[in-house]
């Protein structure tokens, strides 16, 4: 295993049992996940992503390939006590306090009566749960439990944070805090590796992200580089220019400027034609217009 | 240790917050007060019917109360998958079954001992002392409780709530009519259930060896040997399924 590399997985393959066939749910998945960045697991639902996750984190086992999570096999201890993990639309012990939950798992992960006495206020407070820690998890609404759930992943103060769509189900406010937790904990050199469907969420969050669909990776890679990779339109702002021989163009007039939409393919064609027809034609910058996250991902989507 | 006490502590609160739980108590207490009553009807037994009427609800009530809690101990943390916060934390699956056990088990043997100790009152009122033989009477069957749970457990690693209640019940009554079975199987002429019946005969545990209640009402307390005998046969079937749900346990995918 690469030393900067916290998760590694090589041709992964699951498969589950449907009566007497077998249905193969991950074909075949590679990617790795470095020390320190934010990582976007995107797909549909019913991609895989959730399958990924439970391997990762030795709720599953799998049947092919290799994967290591800070150099050892998943659900291994050693991960594990390195590992905080926010399951989809979690669960808690709804008989116990969110204070009591976090006290049992505080346990679990052997932290002392003393520290977890100084440590749970804190954590409350950190997520916002201040004033209902005394109340049980059964009068908590749907965002309450998912911070509830990301105290607790956060309690051993984890090198890695798997979470499994933590933004599902929350306000744009709640929504806003859990990446705001999400960055802080990169700050601190955290590595977080996210799955989600709320890609513009995604886009605003992730360093690298892996685009799993079918069970399948149809990309990996820097967020920045994967959008580079499919420019919409340009758009060539010009002075000087006579409308009148902007027709067939696609423009919007901005004060003294002229914005104008051209397609890739069409850039230089339509600068020649701009220069012949203004000789005081000043051009003030040309920009590929690229794709927002969502609108990539339907497009690999639609290609699939 | 301390996370299999955690576990437990969890188990215990999760329990007794339970609305079926405190039905089931109540009516224990209920039918243990009701006996109380009976012992007008019965003229010159009335000190043994109070004694074995209330031995007879303390078990039964007890044995009820485990079989209903116990066989959705695992799956309602599967079902609910709070069992993924607790797998994924460094805990090892076999202390999830041992403090999952532990957890049930301190529950019964302290709603034994209340029910044991109002049952105390009930025999001072009605024989102006108490009769401390019957914690006696009780021990073995707290050894019976920790076997039934242990089944329970054992069933709760691969199949639903439902089946196992019905193995832990079905358990309980052959358990209880082994030696029955001995019977069977020495008058039997197919010789397919006579290896099935002592098959069964040999490896299941035998709950009558757990039943003292009878003796012990009617003044005889068995010696030293029983008592070492009886709990070296229950702790060796409570380790054996622990130890056989925990293998089980261990390699379990929750999908």
């Amino acid at each position: 295993m690469d030393g900067k590399n916290i998760i590694e997985v090589k041709n992964l393959a699951k498969f589950f049992k449907t009566g007497l066939k077998k249905k193969e749910i991950l074909h075949s998945i590679s990617f790795e996940i470095k020390k320190g960045e934010i990582f976007g697991f995107l797909g549909p639902n019913g991609a895989g992503k959730t399958t990924t996750i439970k391997i990762l984190t030795g709720l599953l086992n799998y049947d092919s390939g290799e994967v290591r999570v800070f150099g050892f096999e998943p659900g291994n201890k050693e991960a594990r006590k390195r590992i905080g993990f926010l399951p989809e639309q979690p669960y808690f012990y709804d008989h116990l306090t969110g204070y009591e939950f976090l006290e049992f798992t505080g346990e679990l992960y052997g932290i002392e009566k003393s520290k977890l006495k100084k440590l749970i206020p804190e954590l409350l407070e950190v997520v916002g749960l201040k004033e209902a820690g005394n109340k049980k998890i059964r009068t908590y609404s749907r965002g309450m439990l998912q911070r509830i759930g990301i105290a607790n992943t956060l309690i051993r103060d984890p090198e890695l944070l798997i979470l499994d769509e933590p933004l599902t189900g929350l306000d744009p406010i709640g929504r806003k805090e859990i990446k705001d937790l999400i960055f802080e904990q990169k700050k601190k050199g955290k590595t977080v590796f996210f799955s989600s469907h709320i890609l513009p969420d995604a886009e605003q969050v992730c360093d690298r992200v892996g685009v799993i669909f079918n069970g399948k990776i149809i990309k990996t890679g820097p967020l920045a580089e994967i959008l580079r990779e499919k420019v919409k339109n340009y758009e060539i702002i010009v002075k000087n220019v006579d409308l009148n021989t902007l027709n067939g163009f696609h423009y919007e007039k901005i004060g003294n400027e002229v914005l104008i939409n051209v397609p890739e393919e069409k850039v230089e064609e339509s600068i020649k034609k701009l220069l012949e027809k203004n000789n005081n034609l000043k051009i003030i910058r040309i920009t590929p217009e690229v794709y927002t996250l969502e609108e990539w991902f339907v497009e690999i989507i639609k290609e699939k | 240790m301390r996370r299999i006490f955690a576990i437990a502590k969890n188990t215990f609160k999760e329990l007794t917050r339970q609305k079926i739980f405190f039905i089931i108590v109540l009516f224990g207490f209920a039918m243990l007060f009701i006996s109380f009553f009976l012992y007008p009807l019965s003229v010159g037994e009335q000190s043994k019917i109070i004694r074995d009427f209330g031995l007879s609800a303390i078990t039964f009530f007890n044995t009820l109360l485990v079989i209903i809690t116990g066989s959705a101990l695992l799956h309602k943390e599967m079902d609910k998958r709070t069992i993924y916060l607790v797998i994924t934390t460094p805990v090892e699956r076999r202390e999830i079954i041992i403090g999952k056990f532990l957890g049930l088990f301190m529950i019964v043997v302290i709603n034994i001992l209340g029910m044991e100790i109002f049952h105390q009152i009930l025999i001072f009122f009605t024989d102006r002392k108490f009769d401390l033989s019957m914690f006696i009477a009780l021990y073995p069957y707290i050894f019976e409780i920790g076997i039934i749970i242990g089944i329970l457990l054992f069933f709760s690693t691969f199949t639903g709530t439902l089946f196992s209640a019905f193995m832990g019940f079905a358990f309980y009554v052959i358990g209880h009519l082994i030696e029955s079975l001995k019977l069977f199987a020495e008058v039997s002429k197919s010789v397919f259930l006579k290896i099935f019946s002592y098959f069964l005969y040999y490896f299941l545990p035998n709950l009558e060896h757990f039943n003292i209640k009878n003796k012990v009402v009617y003044g005889e307390i068995p010696g030293r040997e029983y008592f070492i005998f009886s709990t070296s046969y229950g702790l060796i079937f409570i380790i054996l399924l622990l130890y056989t749900s925990s293998l089980i346990f261990e390699k379990k995918e929750f999908k």
